[in-house]
């Protein structure tokens, strides 16, 4: 590994030097080197970075590249980011709306449990049963609007995201 | 279950792969009979300890195939217990893990022909979903005190209404673990259930010449079912954990 990346920048001369320069570069080595094989013409360095360029940074023509660079690994994140495909995303409103019933219905039947375990205990038989049912459908309701308001509130994430990024 | 006979022969049985029965000798099921539900948990948790002992063993800088797909595991549900419930639910992460692990061990594992699964049962589900809530709840009283029964009583309503809208937050406080256990037994016996009854028309070109439109049909209908039961058994153990995660911050911060 090391001898690899000695050997681009081994400009210098001194080893403890070129590992000094294989550090500076490690974070951005790997989207260096994707920029390089990159198959979009634009993306490819034009010039390549030289050990000289890397620390005389006050040329204003090394300015010009350092912002030219950052361009071009702002559009290859841009272009490697992951993308919200439509199945997946269907997929996960389907989960939602599933979620949704799913928890209308456990309201509901909760509401019938308790209460016709308090109508068998006290002996009133529909009393207690009709009033949780109600009870139960409103909490199942509440649940369900919780999850609605979590899923809007993702959706509008997602978007205003979306958005950002293509600005 | 349902047993009909077809006038034509054909015998639907779609909901024979969920009988739990011994694994040895063929009495009746007690608390600690070994059956084949116990198999295949037994599985998939041999699975899952496989995938992370022996897929790490070489403990390589460069993962190997294996080793890699633990270290995916590892870091997809690091983060997502990190991203949705916060810095301090991380001492929870082993719990969720394992969690995850095992459902989505035993909803694949159930995938294969001839299985049984396991998560299709309510009584499992439900156990790993009580597990959840009594963590959750202790989680909490412990953390937030006799405060956190203030995420039933509702400050902003009038006083009159507040009882009622207690009971109806008490209420849908239960609603998450039976929501929760049921949309995993739901959706892995749901899918089962139809391949074999696409399944149960397959041999229909054996009996009657309307088979050679039906049979090639049930064939591409479990082929395609199959496909959305591969994506369901990974989404659902995914959707289980994140839920628990969900509830896991509520109980950290029960400020709604």
């Amino acid at each position: 590994m090391t001898g690899r990346r000695g050997a681009r920048f081994s400009a210098c001369g001194s080893a403890a030097q070129d590992n000094f320069i294989i550090l500076f570069h490690k974070l951005s080595y790997h989207e260096y080197l994707l920029t390089l094989a990159s198959p979009d013409p634009r993306l490819r360095p034009t010039v390549t970075p030289t050990v000289a360029g890397t620390f005389a940074m006050s040329e204003p023509n090394d300015l010009e590249r350092l912002k030219a660079l950052d361009a071009r690994l702002a559009s290859l994140k841009k272009a490697q980011a992951p993308k919200t495909n439509g199945v997946a995303q269907g997929h996960d409103m389907a989960n939602y709306a599933w979620r949704m019933v799913t928890e209308l219905v456990a309201g509901l039947l909760i509401g019938f449990g308790i209460g016709f375990g308090l109508d068998k205990v006290f002996d009133t038989m529909p009393l207690f049963l009709v009033l949780f049912i109600f009870l139960g459908l409103v909490a199942g309701i509440r649940t369900m609007m919780r999850t609605a308001q979590e899923a809007q509130r993702k959706s509008t994430q997602a978007g205003t995201a979306a958005k950002n990024e293509g600005d | 279950m349902a047993a009909e006979e077809h006038g034509e022969g054909l015998t639907f049985h779609p909901m024979d792969q969920f009988i739990v029965s011994p694994l040895f000798g063929d009495g009746d099921v007690g608390v600690f009979t070994i059956t084949n539900a116990t198999l295949w948990m037994a599985l998939s948790v041999l699975a899952a300890a496989l995938l992370f002992i022996a897929g790490t063993r070489g403990r390589a800088i460069v993962p190997t195939r294996i080793q890699s797909v633990a270290e995916l595991a590892y870091g997809f549900i690091h983060k997502m217990v990190e991203d949705v419930a916060g810095k301090e639910a991380l001492s929870f992460f082993p719990y969720i893990f394992t969690v995850f692990l095992f459902i989505v061990f035993s909803n694949f594992l159930g995938l294969l022909p001839m299985a049984f699964t396991p998560t299709s049962h309510i009584a499992v589900t439900a156990i790993l979903a009580i597990g959840v809530f009594l963590t959750v709840t202790i989680v909490g009283f412990v953390k937030n005190g006799a405060g956190f029964l203030g995420l039933f009583w509702v400050s902003s309503a009038p006083l009159a209404l507040r009882p009622v809208l207690a009971l109806i937050e008490v209420i849908s406080y239960f609603v998450r673990p039976v929501s929760h256990s049921i949309r995993l037994a739901g959706n892995m016996m749901a899918g089962h259930a139809v391949i074999k009854v696409f399944a149960a028309f397959a041999p229909l070109i054996l009996i009657s010449g309307i088979g050679v439109a039906v049979t090639p049909l049930s064939i591409i209908a479990i082929t395609a079912m199959y496909g959305l039961e591969i994506l369901v058994a990974f989404i659902q153990a995914y959707v289980f954990t994140i839920l628990t995660c969900v509830y896991l911050k509520d109980a950290l911060h029960p400020s709604h």
